[in-house]
Protein backbone atom coordinates (compact mmCIF):
# COMPACT_ATOMS: atom_id res chain seq x y z
CA UNK A 1 0.00 0.00 0.00
CA UNK A 2 1.55 3.35 -1.25
CA UNK A 3 -0.49 5.81 0.92
CA UNK A 4 0.35 7.27 3.62
CA UNK A 5 1.47 10.96 4.61
CA UNK A 6 4.76 11.66 5.77
CA UNK A 7 4.31 11.63 9.51
CA UNK A 8 7.23 14.73 10.14
CA UNK A 9 4.88 16.93 7.76
CA UNK A 10 2.21 17.03 10.24
CA UNK A 11 4.53 18.59 13.25
CA UNK A 12 3.54 22.08 11.86
CA UNK A 13 -0.35 20.78 11.77
CA UNK A 14 -0.07 19.61 15.42
CA UNK A 15 2.00 22.58 16.64
CA UNK A 16 -0.70 24.62 15.78
CA UNK A 17 -2.97 22.60 17.70
CA UNK A 18 -1.05 22.45 21.05
CA UNK A 19 0.75 26.21 20.91
CA UNK A 20 4.22 24.22 21.24
CA UNK A 21 6.83 23.27 18.48
CA UNK A 22 5.98 19.96 17.72
CA UNK A 23 8.18 17.67 16.25
CA UNK A 24 6.85 14.15 14.69
CA UNK A 25 8.71 10.79 13.97
CA UNK A 26 8.14 7.72 12.22
CA UNK A 27 8.97 4.79 14.46
CA UNK A 28 7.78 1.59 11.92
CA UNK A 29 5.64 1.07 8.64
CA UNK A 30 4.40 -2.18 7.90
CA UNK A 31 1.72 -3.55 5.99
CA UNK A 32 0.31 -6.55 7.48
CA UNK A 33 -2.42 -9.27 7.22
CA UNK A 34 -5.46 -8.66 9.16
CA UNK A 35 -4.77 -11.73 12.05
CA UNK A 36 -1.30 -9.45 12.44
CA UNK A 37 -3.30 -6.70 13.66
CA UNK A 38 -4.52 -7.64 17.08
CA UNK A 39 -1.16 -7.44 18.96
CA UNK A 40 -0.02 -4.45 17.17
CA UNK A 41 -0.20 -1.88 19.80
CA UNK A 42 1.68 -4.00 22.43
CA UNK A 43 -0.02 -6.59 24.22
CA UNK A 44 -4.07 -7.06 23.37
CA UNK A 45 -5.05 -6.63 26.83
CA UNK A 46 -3.13 -3.28 27.40
CA UNK A 47 -5.65 -0.34 27.77
CA UNK A 48 -5.42 2.30 24.86
CA UNK A 49 -7.23 5.88 24.16
CA UNK A 50 -9.12 4.98 20.61
CA UNK A 51 -9.74 7.59 17.96
CA UNK A 52 -11.65 6.25 14.98
CA UNK A 53 -12.41 7.38 11.85
CA UNK A 54 -13.66 6.78 8.48
CA UNK A 55 -14.55 7.59 5.05
CA UNK A 56 -18.14 9.18 5.35
CA UNK A 57 -18.17 8.27 1.20
CA UNK A 58 -18.02 4.63 1.95
CA UNK A 59 -14.88 4.41 -0.01
CA UNK A 60 -13.32 1.86 2.35
CA UNK A 61 -10.96 3.85 3.99
CA UNK A 62 -10.74 4.02 8.50
CA UNK A 63 -8.25 5.06 10.48
CA UNK A 64 -8.11 4.38 13.92
CA UNK A 65 -5.14 5.50 16.10
CA UNK A 66 -4.24 4.39 19.66
CA UNK A 67 -2.90 5.88 21.98
CA UNK A 68 -1.17 3.73 24.91
CA UNK A 69 -2.74 5.15 28.36
CA UNK A 70 0.73 6.94 29.94
CA UNK A 71 0.54 8.41 26.33
CA UNK A 72 -2.98 9.55 26.18
CA UNK A 73 -1.91 11.40 29.64
CA UNK A 74 1.39 13.00 28.58
CA UNK A 75 -0.86 14.15 25.64
CA UNK A 76 -3.37 15.61 28.13
CA UNK A 77 -1.10 17.34 30.84
CA UNK A 78 0.92 18.87 27.30
CA UNK A 79 -2.75 20.18 25.77
CA UNK A 80 -4.96 20.76 29.25
CA UNK A 81 -2.06 21.00 32.12
CA UNK A 82 -1.47 18.24 34.89
CA UNK A 83 -4.68 16.65 36.11
CA UNK A 84 -7.23 17.48 33.29
CA UNK A 85 -10.11 15.17 34.25
CA UNK A 86 -10.80 11.95 31.78
CA UNK A 87 -13.21 13.29 29.49
CA UNK A 88 -11.45 16.23 28.95
CA UNK A 89 -8.03 13.85 27.61
CA UNK A 90 -10.40 12.13 25.88
CA UNK A 91 -11.34 15.16 24.05
CA UNK A 92 -7.67 16.30 23.72
CA UNK A 93 -6.89 12.98 22.13
CA UNK A 94 -10.39 12.51 19.45
CA UNK A 95 -8.97 16.22 18.52
CA UNK A 96 -5.11 15.24 17.48
CA UNK A 97 -6.92 11.74 15.94
CA UNK A 98 -8.76 13.82 14.08
CA UNK A 99 -6.18 16.25 12.73
CA UNK A 100 -3.77 13.20 12.24
CA UNK A 101 -6.28 11.20 10.60
CA UNK A 102 -7.80 14.41 8.42
CA UNK A 103 -4.24 14.59 7.21
CA UNK A 104 -4.12 11.38 5.99
CA UNK A 105 -6.97 10.94 4.65
CA UNK A 106 -6.68 13.64 2.75
CA UNK A 107 -3.16 12.70 1.46
CA UNK A 108 -5.42 9.66 -0.07
CA UNK A 109 -7.49 11.52 -1.40
CA UNK A 110 -4.71 13.42 -3.64
CA UNK A 111 -3.21 10.36 -4.71
CA UNK A 112 -6.44 9.03 -5.75
CA UNK A 113 -7.74 12.57 -7.19
CA UNK A 114 -10.96 11.70 -5.51
CA UNK A 115 -12.46 12.92 -1.96
CA UNK A 116 -12.62 11.64 0.96
CA UNK A 117 -14.86 13.01 3.66
CA UNK A 118 -14.11 11.87 7.08
CA UNK A 119 -16.72 10.98 9.58
CA UNK A 120 -16.73 12.66 13.13
CA UNK A 121 -14.14 10.74 15.33
CA UNK A 122 -15.40 8.94 17.89
CA UNK A 123 -13.14 7.60 21.41
CA UNK A 124 -13.13 4.83 24.26
CA UNK A 125 -10.66 3.53 26.50
CA UNK A 126 -10.20 -0.34 26.12
CA UNK A 127 -8.26 -3.21 25.69
CA UNK A 128 -6.28 -2.42 22.42
CA UNK A 129 -6.95 -5.99 21.18
CA UNK A 130 -10.85 -5.69 21.70
CA UNK A 131 -10.69 -2.05 19.64
CA UNK A 132 -8.48 -3.07 16.73
CA UNK A 133 -10.75 -6.76 16.32
CA UNK A 134 -13.88 -4.90 16.25
CA UNK A 135 -12.44 -2.41 13.67
CA UNK A 136 -11.51 -5.76 11.70
CA UNK A 137 -14.38 -7.40 11.91
CA UNK A 138 -16.12 -4.02 10.54
CA UNK A 139 -13.42 -4.15 7.58
CA UNK A 140 -14.49 -5.86 4.56
CA UNK A 141 -12.91 -8.63 2.71
CA UNK A 142 -10.03 -7.15 0.70
CA UNK A 143 -8.95 -4.74 3.06
CA UNK A 144 -5.56 -4.25 3.54
CA UNK A 145 -3.02 -2.54 6.02
CA UNK A 146 -1.08 -0.22 7.13
CA UNK A 147 0.21 0.30 10.61
CA UNK A 148 2.66 3.64 11.51
CA UNK A 149 4.48 4.00 14.58
CA UNK A 150 4.66 7.66 15.51
CA UNK A 151 6.06 9.65 18.67
CA UNK A 152 5.39 13.26 18.92
CA UNK A 153 8.49 15.43 20.59
CA UNK A 154 7.02 19.19 22.48
CA UNK A 155 7.65 20.73 25.83
CA UNK A 156 10.46 18.04 26.77
CA UNK A 157 7.42 15.02 26.38
CA UNK A 158 7.43 12.09 24.35
CA UNK A 159 4.25 10.70 23.26
CA UNK A 160 3.65 7.90 20.93
CA UNK A 161 1.13 6.10 19.19
CA UNK A 162 -0.31 3.63 16.36
CA UNK A 163 -2.00 4.77 13.63
CA UNK A 164 -3.45 1.96 11.50
CA UNK A 165 -4.79 2.96 7.72
CA UNK A 166 -7.34 0.40 6.46
CA UNK A 167 -8.03 0.51 2.48
CA UNK A 168 -10.48 -1.25 0.81
CA UNK A 169 -9.28 -2.64 -2.34
CA UNK A 170 -5.94 -1.92 -2.77
CA UNK A 171 -3.16 -4.55 -3.05
CA UNK A 172 -0.47 -4.61 -0.12
CA UNK B 1 1.79 -25.83 36.49
CA UNK B 2 -1.02 -24.33 34.04
CA UNK B 3 0.39 -22.22 31.38
CA UNK B 4 -2.28 -20.49 28.88
CA UNK B 5 -2.55 -21.46 25.09
CA UNK B 6 -3.41 -17.93 23.30
CA UNK B 7 -6.14 -18.82 20.74
CA UNK B 8 -5.54 -15.82 18.23
CA UNK B 9 -8.33 -14.53 15.34
CA UNK B 10 -10.36 -16.86 13.85
CA UNK B 11 -8.44 -20.09 15.05
CA UNK B 12 -9.43 -23.25 16.65
CA UNK B 13 -7.48 -24.66 19.49
CA UNK B 14 -7.71 -28.13 21.34
CA UNK B 15 -6.08 -28.91 24.93
CA UNK B 16 -6.25 -32.11 25.84
CA UNK B 17 -4.23 -31.09 29.05
CA UNK B 18 -6.34 -30.36 32.18
CA UNK B 19 -3.00 -28.05 33.25
CA UNK B 20 -3.98 -26.10 30.13
CA UNK B 21 -5.79 -23.12 30.34
CA UNK B 22 -7.27 -21.89 26.85
CA UNK B 23 -6.93 -17.63 26.72
CA UNK B 24 -8.46 -15.14 24.29
CA UNK B 25 -6.91 -11.47 25.24
CA UNK B 26 -8.66 -8.43 23.90
CA UNK B 27 -12.13 -9.68 22.63
CA UNK B 28 -14.53 -7.01 21.13
CA UNK B 29 -16.83 -8.00 18.81
CA UNK B 30 -15.32 -11.12 18.32
CA UNK B 31 -17.34 -14.21 20.85
CA UNK B 32 -15.09 -16.53 22.01
CA UNK B 33 -16.86 -20.02 22.12
CA UNK B 34 -15.26 -23.00 24.69
CA UNK B 35 -17.06 -26.51 24.05
CA UNK B 36 -15.69 -29.00 26.83
CA UNK B 37 -16.63 -31.76 28.73
CA UNK B 38 -18.52 -32.40 32.66
CA UNK B 39 -16.42 -35.19 33.10
CA UNK B 40 -13.41 -34.52 31.28
CA UNK B 41 -10.90 -31.99 30.34
CA UNK B 42 -10.52 -32.05 26.93
CA UNK B 43 -11.60 -28.55 25.78
CA UNK B 44 -12.01 -27.07 21.96
CA UNK B 45 -12.00 -23.09 21.72
CA UNK B 46 -12.49 -20.72 18.69
CA UNK B 47 -12.55 -17.51 18.17
CA UNK B 48 -15.43 -16.04 15.76
CA UNK B 49 -14.91 -12.73 14.10
CA UNK B 50 -17.95 -13.22 11.78
CA UNK B 51 -21.73 -14.90 11.99
CA UNK B 52 -22.04 -16.20 8.56
CA UNK B 53 -18.89 -17.33 5.81
CA UNK B 54 -19.63 -15.51 2.59
CA UNK B 55 -20.61 -17.30 -0.14
CA UNK B 56 -17.53 -16.63 -1.94
CA UNK B 57 -15.38 -18.08 1.10
CA UNK B 58 -13.02 -20.72 -0.02
CA UNK B 59 -11.51 -22.63 2.65
CA UNK B 60 -7.80 -22.71 3.03
CA UNK B 61 -7.61 -23.63 6.33
CA UNK B 62 -6.38 -20.56 7.77
CA UNK B 63 -8.60 -19.20 10.45
CA UNK B 64 -11.08 -22.02 10.54
CA UNK B 65 -13.10 -20.14 13.18
CA UNK B 66 -13.47 -17.14 11.86
CA UNK B 67 -17.22 -17.51 11.26
CA UNK B 68 -19.75 -18.86 13.56
CA UNK B 69 -21.59 -20.94 10.80
CA UNK B 70 -18.47 -22.76 10.36
CA UNK B 71 -16.45 -22.94 13.65
CA UNK B 72 -18.80 -24.69 15.62
CA UNK B 73 -19.32 -27.49 13.90
CA UNK B 74 -15.29 -27.84 13.29
CA UNK B 75 -15.41 -27.93 17.27
CA UNK B 76 -17.91 -30.36 17.46
CA UNK B 77 -15.80 -32.50 14.76
CA UNK B 78 -12.71 -31.81 17.14
CA UNK B 79 -13.91 -32.97 20.32
CA UNK B 80 -15.39 -35.78 18.56
CA UNK B 81 -11.92 -36.85 17.27
CA UNK B 82 -10.53 -35.99 20.85
CA UNK B 83 -13.20 -39.16 21.89
CA UNK B 84 -15.75 -36.70 23.47
CA UNK B 85 -19.31 -37.65 22.28
CA UNK B 86 -21.61 -34.85 21.27
CA UNK B 87 -24.00 -35.89 23.88
CA UNK B 88 -21.38 -35.30 26.45
CA UNK B 89 -20.58 -31.59 25.21
CA UNK B 90 -21.37 -28.09 27.20
CA UNK B 91 -20.32 -24.26 25.44
CA UNK B 92 -18.92 -21.63 27.11
CA UNK B 93 -19.47 -18.47 24.94
CA UNK B 94 -17.87 -14.94 25.83
CA UNK B 95 -17.95 -11.38 23.93
CA UNK B 96 -19.83 -9.14 21.44
CA UNK B 97 -19.55 -6.19 22.77
CA UNK B 98 -20.07 -3.00 21.11
CA UNK B 99 -16.41 -1.06 21.79
CA UNK B 100 -16.96 1.24 19.29
CA UNK B 101 -20.55 2.08 19.08
CA UNK B 102 -20.59 1.03 15.43
CA UNK B 103 -19.60 -2.26 16.07
CA UNK B 104 -22.99 -3.08 18.10
CA UNK B 105 -24.83 -4.57 15.19
CA UNK B 106 -21.62 -7.34 14.12
CA UNK B 107 -21.44 -7.99 18.54
CA UNK B 108 -24.65 -8.58 18.22
CA UNK B 109 -24.38 -11.04 15.38
CA UNK B 110 -22.24 -13.05 16.31
CA UNK B 111 -23.83 -13.54 19.42
CA UNK B 112 -27.04 -14.73 17.95
CA UNK B 113 -24.61 -16.73 15.40
CA UNK B 114 -23.14 -18.79 17.83
CA UNK B 115 -26.33 -19.74 19.92
CA UNK B 116 -28.53 -20.58 16.96
CA UNK B 117 -25.40 -22.78 15.67
CA UNK B 118 -25.30 -24.71 18.99
CA UNK B 119 -28.83 -24.51 18.78
CA UNK B 120 -28.80 -26.65 15.73
CA UNK B 121 -26.06 -29.14 16.85
CA UNK B 122 -27.87 -29.94 20.25
CA UNK B 123 -24.92 -28.36 22.35
CA UNK B 124 -26.24 -26.26 26.50
CA UNK B 125 -24.95 -22.92 26.88
CA UNK B 126 -23.81 -23.25 30.37
CA UNK B 127 -21.86 -20.12 31.12
CA UNK B 128 -22.21 -16.96 28.97
CA UNK B 129 -20.70 -13.43 29.64
CA UNK B 130 -21.93 -11.46 26.56
CA UNK B 131 -22.92 -7.89 24.65
CA UNK B 132 -22.11 -4.48 26.60
CA UNK B 133 -19.83 -1.86 25.24
CA UNK B 134 -16.48 -2.96 27.13
CA UNK B 135 -13.42 -5.41 25.99
CA UNK B 136 -12.76 -8.88 27.60
CA UNK B 137 -9.99 -10.97 28.28
CA UNK B 138 -11.35 -14.69 28.94
CA UNK B 139 -9.47 -17.32 30.59
CA UNK B 140 -11.02 -21.13 30.32
CA UNK B 141 -9.57 -23.14 32.85
CA UNK B 142 -10.05 -26.80 31.50
CA UNK B 143 -9.34 -28.76 34.81
CA UNK B 144 -12.09 -26.74 36.52
CA UNK B 145 -14.26 -25.85 33.41
CA UNK B 146 -14.74 -22.46 34.47
CA UNK B 147 -14.32 -19.33 32.89
CA UNK B 148 -12.41 -16.54 33.82
CA UNK B 149 -13.56 -13.23 32.65
CA UNK B 150 -11.75 -9.89 32.70
CA UNK B 151 -12.63 -6.40 31.45
CA UNK B 152 -10.27 -3.07 32.12
CA UNK B 153 -10.45 -2.34 36.07
CA UNK B 154 -11.58 1.28 36.58
CA UNK B 155 -8.60 2.77 37.59
CA UNK B 156 -7.13 1.53 33.78
CA UNK B 157 -9.94 3.07 32.20
CA UNK B 158 -9.80 6.44 33.64
CA UNK B 159 -6.88 8.50 31.87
Amino acid sequence: MREGADPHALGPVLADLLGVPVELSELGRHELSLRELPNLAGPAEDPSVAVYLSDENGRGAQILLLFPLPDARALGDLMLGEGAPSEAILDACREVGNVIAGRFLSDLADRESGRLTPTTPVSTVDMAGAVISSVLANSPEGTSVLSLGIRMHAAHRRIGATLILMRLGLAP
Amino acid sequence: MSHPLSVGLGEVRLSRKGAEQLSIFGLGSCVAVFLYCPTCETVAAAHVVLPKSPESHRDDGNEPGRYADRAIPLLVSEMARAGVPRCQLRAAIVGGAAVLGFTSAIGDQNIQAVREELGRVGIPIEQEDVGGSRGRTVVFDAAARRLDVRVLAAPNTKI
